[in-house]
């Protein structure tokens, strides 16, 4: 339930702060993962443990569309994002076909309310 | 924009027994966004009259040190409500305005949400030679079987 608060937070337009490489901010409620290119973010919701990680794609400004939430433990190296993050895009490809996701250069590109950290 | 509707208040509501750990736990977490929210917004606010309020000026203005600003601003925590105190009088001389929203006292809210986000499962049914036969139900997803049913045919 307090993934979805955070959901909230979002859908809603509280302000959320937002990571993009080459911040390595570990506390950001929103980032984006590197290899930056591939265009995947994760919505972390830190607390209690086990902590969750939604992950997903913009389409456009303010429209983030998540497809995988995973707990953060299953996560021991930076290399077990890998196999998710194209899981990511697999749904991409399955779901929207015909589109690329959403693809900017500040945080404020992609989240109009947002405190960059 | 679009907002997702909480429900689960409008149901939690009127029920005698114990809040569930969950809609405790949404509150509690909405909560937390809000004050985010009103912090860093004020914060933002702040910098964009002066550029030179960082946050390394509110840590010595509210005598704390520079990475324990970062992390409070970073994302929201479980601030103490000294530490809201001191965030909000050292940012804009200001202080937290107290009230309480009923939520008995709001309009129900209608959730709406596309037919793609719930897929009608596909139902399968698997029975065993006993009798009389059990009948085991299950609503098969892309990611998830879950057992829903038991029915008893005589």
């Amino acid at each position: 339930m307090r993934a979805r608060a955070t959901m909230d937070a979002f859908t809603s337009g509280q302000r959320i702060s937002v990571r993009l490489p080459p911040s390595k901010n570990v506390s950001a409620q929103l980032a984006l993962l590197e290899d930056a290119r591939d265009e995947v973010w994760e919505f972390r919701c830190r607390d209690p443990d086990p902590q969750m990680r939604i992950f997903g794609r913009f389409a456009e400004p303010d429209l983030f569309i998540a497809f995988i939430k995973r707990n953060r433990d299953e996560f021991k190296s930076n290399d077990d994002f890998q196999p998710v993050m194209e899981e990511c895009k697999r749904h991409w490809r399955t779901y929207f076909p015909s589109y690329t996701p959403y693809r900017g250069s500040s945080a404020h590109d992609y989240v109009s309310n947002c405190y960059p950290v | 924009m679009t907002t997702f509707q909480t429900a689960i208040l409008s149901k939690a509501i009127n029920q005698p027994e114990a809040a569930s750990g969950g809609t405790r736990a949404y509150l509690q977490e909405r909560l937390r966004n809000r004050l985010y929210h009103l912090v860093i917004d004020e914060f933002m606010s702040q910098q964009i009259e002066n550029p030179e309020f960082t946050q390394a000026a509110l840590a010595r203005r509210i005598d704390k040190r520079p990475e324990q600003v970062n992390r409070w601003l970073s994302s929201p925590g479980n601030w103490t409500i000294d530490t809201i105190s001191d965030l909000l009088f050292g940012i804009a001389g200001a202080e937290l305005e107290i009230g309480i929203n009923y939520f008995a006292d709001q309009a129900p809210r209608n959730f709406i949400e596309p037919e793609w986000l719930n897929p009608e499962p596909i139902m399968h049914v698997v029975s065993w030679p006993t009798s009389p036969i059990g009948l085991q139900m299950f609503e098969v997803t892309d990611d998830e079987i879950t057992s829903v049913d038991v029915g008893v045919l005589a």
